[in-house]
Formats: C-alpha cells, sequence, structure tokens
C-alpha cells in the first residue's frame, strides 16, 4: 500500500514552525492585519490554517448513511475539493456495525485510511491513534461558535481534542397521528408518564408504541438512557468512578417502564435497529423512537403514511428532558503520511455553506455540531422534522454525568442499563427489579470500580 | 419343553412349544400410502425446510417496494412482479465486480488449499516418522482458532507485505483456515487407503512420488473434490477478512459488497439484498449439484476411515 511506504511526520517541521511563528509574531505586532482577515478574523490567534499538498491521496472511512444522496453529496464535496486542490480523495462507507472492526484493525496495523469517523466515545478508546486537531477545532469554533456539549465530550480527551466535530444524528419519535386520534390521544405526550397512557389507549387501535429494549446498536441505548435520566438515575457518578446505579431513582425510572409495558407500551427484545423501521414501515405499529429514517423512507420512498406520521422530541420525566443521539466526528490518524492535507480537507467540509448543502440533501436525518449550524434550514422546510432538532440540546452521552471515557464505552457496549430494563420488563413487565438493579451493579463495578 | 401325551392311534404325542408364526398382512412400506408416509412426506417436510429460504429470498428480490412491507396480502406470493432490484442491482452497483472478486479469490484459494492439503494430508497419513499425529493434532487445533482473534495479526502481516485492497491479501489468507480444515479431512481419506496397493507399486519400480500421484491421489479423487467443495463454498461466504482487508468498492467480494452497499443505516433495502443473494448463491449451488454423489461419498468414508 502507497501510505506505507511513506513517512508519517511527527514532530513541526520548518515550515509549520516558520509559519506558526509568523502568525504568532504578526498578530503581536499589527493585530489590525489578523482582525481584518474577514472570515478569519474569529480564528484563534493561534490557529495555524492547514494547506493541502498538491499530489496527497486522502482516504476518508466512514458509516453509510442512510440518505443515500447525502453519501452522494459528501463524496462530490470531498472529490471537488481535490481536483482543486491536486487532492486524491477516496471516501469508503460501511455499516455502523462494520466501522468498529475496520477501525481496530487500522489502528492494531498502525496504518488504514487518513480520516476514520470516530462514533461515540471512540477517541477515548483509540487516543494515541487520534492525531491532535486542536488548531482545527480552534478554527471551526471561530468560524461557527461553540460545539455542541456531547460532541465536545467525545471529542476532547483529557483536554486535547482528538476529533474534529462532525454530525449528530437525532433520535425523537415518530408516530401515526390517525391511530393517535383514533385513541382519542390528540398530541404526542410529553412526558414519561402521558406516554404510558397514551400507550394504554393506543393498545386499543391494535397498533402499539413499540421499541427495543434488546441489543440495538441505537434505538436501545436512546431509548433507555434518557429514561433512566428522566427519573433522576445514573450509572456512575461525576468522578467516573462510583457506581450510582442502586438508587431510589433507578428504580422510579424502572417502575415506570414496567407500569407502561403493562398498560399497553410493547418492548420487543429481539429487534435491532431496522426491526422498529420495518414494523412501522409495515403498519404494524403507532410509534417507536428512531432517527429520521422512517419518516425519510416514508416521505421520499413509500408514500403510504407520510400525511398521517408526525415526529416529537422525548418525553420528560420528573428530572427534566434527556435525550441521547448518535454522534460521529473524525479523527485525523497518527499514520497518515499526509495529516495536514486530512486537516484542510476536513476543514472545508465543516465549512458551513458546504456543510449545509449536505445536510439539506441529507433531509433531516444529520444536524450539524456546532452553534452556526444549529439553526439549519433544513429543519424549517419541513415542520414535521422540527422535533429532530429540538432533540440535539437535551441530548447527553452513555455513562453521563461521567464524562466519556474507556470504562464508559465498556459499559455502553455492554448494553448493562438496557439489560437492565430488559429483565425488568421480562414477562409483560413483571421482573424482578432488585435482581435486574443488583445485575446491573455487578457489572458495572467491574468496569468503573476495578483498580 | 415337550409333555408326552397319548394320541387316538395310541402313539405318544409330543407337544411342541408354540412358535409365534409372522404376522401376515400388508406392511406399511408395501403401499403407497406407507411409502407416502414414510419417504414423501418427510422428504417433503425437508424440501420445505431446506427451500423455504431460497423461496423466500425468490419473491422478495420480485416484490415491489410497496409490496415489501404490505402485510395486509400473503407474503408468500408476488402480486406485481418486478425485475427493478436486478436490473438497479446488475447497473447501480459494482455487483458484476463483487461477484468477479470472489470467483478468482475463491477458486485461486482453494487451489493454493488443496495443493498444500493433498501434500501434508498425503504425508501426515502415509508417511511414518516421528510426531506425524501431533502435527495432525496441531493443524487441527489450528483450524479452531476463530478468525475474530487471527484478524488483528493478519492485518499485521498484510500491511507488512502492501497488500491491503489487493485480491491477493483474501487469496494469501484464506488458506490459512482452508488449509487446516482440508488436511485434516483428506488425512482420513488417506488413511482408508490399502498400504499394500502403494507398496506392490513402489515393488514394482515407483517411486514414493509416482506413487502418491497413480496410486494414491486417484483413489482419493472423491475425498479432494469434497475438500474442494468446502474449501470454495468457505472462501465463497467469508465476510470478515474481506471486511477488513478491502477498501475500495470495486475490490469487495459479494459478502462484503452486498452488505456495505445495500444496507443504509438502520435501513434495509431488501429487495437488492435478495436479488443479491440469490445470485450469490447460484455458483455454489451448481457446483454442489454437479458434484454431490462424489461430496457425499467423501463425507462419508472420511468420516469413517478417519
Amino acid at each position: 500500500m502507497s501510505q506505507g511506504k511513506k513517512k508519517a511526520k511527527t514532530g513541526w517541521s520548518r515550515r509549520e514552525f516558520l509559519r506558526t511563528a509568523g502568525v504568532a509574531v504578526a498578530t503581536i505586532a499589527f493585530p489590525e492585519i489578523i482582525i481584518s482577515c474577514g472570515p478569519q478574523s474569529n480564528v484563534a490567534p493561534t490557529a495555524a490554517i492547514p494547506k493541502p499538498r498538491k499530489g496527497a491521496s486522502i482516504r476518508l472511512l466512514q458509516w453509510t448513511s442512510f440518505v443515500k444522496p447525502a453519501d452522494a453529496e459528501f463524496k462530490r464535496q470531498a472529490a471537488e475539493w481535490g481536483d482543486a486542490n491536486g487532492v486524491t480523495v477516496a471516501i469508503e462507507t460501511v455499516t455502523g456495525d462494520q466501522l468498529q472492526p475496520k477501525t481496530a484493525a487500522a489502528v492494531e496495523a498502525n496504518s488504514g485510511p487518513d480520516i476514520i469517523q470516530m462514533q461515540y466515545g471512540w477517541p477515548q478508546l483509540y487516543t494515541d491513534a487520534c492525531l491532535d486537531v486542536s488548531n482545527e477545532v480552534n478554527i471551526l469554533i471561530g468560524k461557527l461558535g461553540k460545539p455542541d456539549p456531547v460532541n465536545e465530550a467525545f471529542c476532547k480527551v483529557n483536554g486535547t481534542w482528538r476529533a474534529i466535530p462532525y454530525t449528530v444524528v437525532p433520535n425523537a419519535w415518530t408516530y401515526r397521528t390517525d391511530y393517535f386520534t383514533q385513541a382519542g390521544v390528540t398530541s404526542f405526550p410529553t412526558t414519561w408518564d402521558e406516554l404510558a397512557a397514551a400507550a394504554a389507549k393506543l393498545k386499543t387501535t391494535g397498533k402499539s408504541i413499540s421499541q427495543t429494549d434488546g441489543h440495538a446498536y441505537g434505538d436501545s441505548l436512546t431509548m433507555w438512557n434518557p429514561v433512566l435520566w428522566g427519573y433522576g438515575g445514573k450509572e456512575v457518578n461525576a468522578d467516573g468512578k462510583t457506581v450510582a446505579i442502586n438508587s431510589k431513582e433507578t428504580r422510579d425510572a424502572i417502575k415506570w417502564a414496567q407500569g407502561a409495558v403493562k398498560a399497553g407500551f410493547v418492548v420487543h427484545p429481539e429487534w435491532l435497529d431496522p426491526d422498529n423501521n420495518q414494523a412501522y414501515h409495515a403498519d404494524r405499529i403507532s410509534g417507536t423512537l428512531n432517527g429520521a429514517s422512517i419518516y425519510i423512507r416514508e416521505k421520499i420512498e413509500f408514500h403510504h403514511f407520510t400525511d398521517v406520521t408526525n415526529n416529537a422530541p422525548m418525553p420528560a420525566g420528573p428530572k427534566g428532558t434527556f435525550a441521547m443521539n448518535l454522534i460521529f466526528n473524525h479523527a485525523v490518524m497518527k499514520w497518515s503520511p499526509d495529516a495536514e492535507t486530512a486537516r484542510a480537507m476536513l476543514l472545508h467540509l465543516m465549512d458551513k455553506d458546504q456543510y449545509q448543502k449536505w445536510t439539506m440533501i441529507a433531509s433531516g436525518y444529520n444536524a450539524g455540531p456546532f452553534e452556526a449550524l444549529h439553526n439549519d434550514p433544513v429543519f424549517a422546510s419541513d415542520p414535521k422534522l422540527k422535533a429532530f432538532q429540538d432533540v440535539v440540546a437535551p441530548g447527553k452521552w452513555p455513562g453521563w454525568p461521567a464524562m466519556p471515557s474507556k470504562k464508559t464505552a465498556q459499559a455502553q457496549t455492554q448494553f448493562i442499563v438496557a439489560d437492565m430494563f430488559a429483565k425488568a420488563l421480562a414477562n409483560g413487565g413483571t421482573g424482578d427489579i432488585e435482581a435486574a438493579i443488583t445485575a446491573a451493579e455487578t457489572s458495572l463495578k467491574a468496569i468503573f470500580e476495578r483498580p | 419343553m415337550a409333555v408326552q401325551s397319548t394320541t387316538r392311534s395310541g402313539l405318544p404325542e409330543v407337544k411342541r412349544p408354540k412358535v409365534r408364526k409372522p404376522r401376515i398382512g400388508r406392511v406399511i412400506g408395501d403401499s403407497l400410502a406407507g411409502r407416502v408416509i414414510r419417504i414423501y412426506v418427510p422428504l417433503l417436510l425437508f424440501l420445505v425446510v431446506t427451500l423455504f429460504p431460497f423461496y423466500w429470498m425468490a419473491i422478495t428480490s420480485f416484490k415491489s417496494a410497496s409490496e415489501l412491507f404490505d402485510f395486509s396480502v400473503s407474503p408468500l406470493w408476488v402480486r406485481e412482479p418486478t425485475l427493478a432490484w436486478y436490473q438497479h442491482l446488475l447497473t447501480q452497483t459494482n455487483f458484476p465486480h463483487w461477484a468477479f472478486n470472489t470467483a478468482v479469490v475463491a477458486i485461486i484459494s482453494t487451489l493454493i488449499s488443496l495443493f498444500c492439503s493433498v501434500l501434508a494430508g498425503y504425508s501426515l497419513a502415509r508417511l511414518r516418522y516421528r510426531g506425524a499425529d501431533s502435527i495432525g493434532w496441531g493443524i487441527f487445533v489450528t483450524y479452531l482458532v476463530p478468525p475474530t482473534l487471527l484478524f488483528l495479526p493478519l492485518t499485521f502481516v498484510i500491511r507488512e507485505l502492501h497488500l491491503f485492497n489487493n485480491l491477493w491479501a483474501l487469496i494469501l489468507t484464506y488458506p490459512t483456515f482452508l488449509i487446516p480444515f482440508c488436511t485434516w479431512m483428506l488425512m482420513g481419506f488417506f488413511k482408508g487407503i490399502p498400504h499394500e496397493l502403494e507398496e506392490a507399486a513402489l515393488v514394482d519400480g515407483a517411486t514414493r512420488i509416482q506413487a502418491m500421484l497413480r496410486i494414491a491421489i486417484p483413489l482419493a479423487v472423491p475425498g479432494i473434490l469434497a475438500a474442494a467443495l468446502f474449501a470454495f463454498t468457505l472462501s465463497w461466504n467469508e465476510f470478515l477478512y474481506a471486511l477488513i482487508f478491502m477498501n475500495d468498492s470495486l475490490v469487495k467480494t459479494i459478502p462484503v459488497g452486498v452488505t456495505q452497499e445495500l444496507i443504509h443505516g438502520d435501513e434495509f433495502f431488501w429487495g437488492e439484498l435478495m436479488a443479491a443473494a440469490l445470485l450469490g448463491s447460484v455458483p455454489v449451488a451448481v457446483l454442489y449439484s454437479f458434484f454431490v454423489d462424489h461430496f457425499v461419498a467423501g463425507m462419508t468414508a472420511g468420516a469413517v476411515k478417519g
């Protein structure tokens, strides 16, 4: 492989040193020059704009977006930038499940794509393989404002940015307005208690509100963590060491879930991420928690229930409204022989105009991770998409309030919270609450409280 | 025990123990109904279980997008068949490339594996040298090491060989699990061939290699074919190494290309997926149908003589 023959840059080159030193001296001596530099005037004074190297070759690995044209637009933008700068760009897309082994193999071999999409807390898992991109994030902060706290929590490891915030895949409720009306529910519930009451009424229509409590890569985590947080429960304290799952708040959350299931909310431990989509498209359920993919596919492909489908944000618990969304960021890998070119390309793709062209084509499946990208026109283009915009702000990460770490990632991949709910919701919501909590506590202690 | 009594003629009568006569009547297997119950019904059930996945793949691949999720009618039939998924698969994706790559990799890696396995199997089964049994067991244990453990070190090896994104990465790594399996299988066949045949050839002046090529290998052809079929099928369906070592769409194999380009986020595009699965399974099915007799004979022989 060609990049294997090239030696990756380490440390500062003479050119980088002179450029940075020059910018620093100029900033001190002639601040008005820097200030007058248009859009770059917001760039942090120490930021050095990375320059692409003509003739470089960049390979980027990320997941396959649900919206095919969005991937095509991303590739088009990357290729356009490559053509303009004499850089060969290759974008490889794989499914979310396949991204992890490919990333692990690349890290192990110390070779592979120049840029890898980091999902959730992977920067914490692969810290040493991810280059420091603080300079580039500072440039983006200068242009686009503050990053979303969840992206920041995942990207920043021990104060150093190891990935550049890329996108949020918001998760909200998609539901059938016709069945809700038929059941006498005039609007989507705004609290978990209301949701349980609505589920009881929807049961009479034969089309229940349904969700997985199994090991679904996205849908299970995005459901049961917000329920836990909404009642004040948490896996671990903010110190990231003390397991706190065995609490009254956790019991309250589980009791709500058991009550909801007894009332008519249907849980499916056998469902993986595609199953609730298919159940909805097949007219088998009246509502479910998901990304915008169900609504978008109805709208652009099936046209069966588009008019009677709406979306709603997360209900609130006694402790407030919480959400969990899929978070993707881009890391520049340490083995890249053209890391500076990779950084330059990522900055170009995060340019507001470029980015919003992409989110518009993504039809609401993606939201921007910086302040200036929040009021994306795509969410105004269809009022039904607003729910997906609304769930970004209350978003948290697995393990919250502890900061993301290898341990929170481990607890997430073991589905400890989802399993706890699943045990308690077995047999029609009559599972043993204490046994479920004890099992979760044991698993969490094995992760967080080991030396 | 015989008990004596007197008959009318005065001769002692010898009572013989009663022997149960075989029940006279129609044996169930003789009749048509019997054959139906004993043979055809189980066979039909077996066929349904075996062929239903193929039937499901076929009908799903001919359903339109709206029909795929319409459960108001029986999902077992197609109301308005369409070839749109096949057209899309063959013209809008790189499926023809994936099929070609899969065939190239499966054929070459099978040939390499067979060559090595025949030599290794013959050596371990026929040549008496110290440690042959241990080596045989060692090879079998190697086969038990799961690819999920091996892919990380193999990634390192492939990087050192600069073979990422190159079909040779697969052609060279597939034998790591094919050779142990085929060797173990062929050892059984070679052990089953009488030593006298080869010894006769050796007495007649054949060299060891001539005896192997002209006596042992021709007799082991059923086993070699069975091993070849297994190796080909394993290579054709292999997923993990192809996922890790191949990057560009044009160099992917069917299992990886199909899952990477026909699954988007949490939405599965079932029409194209089923069309690809059906087309992808055809070569293996054809191969099996041609060599099924050898395959069954080989499996049985290997099982009892090993």
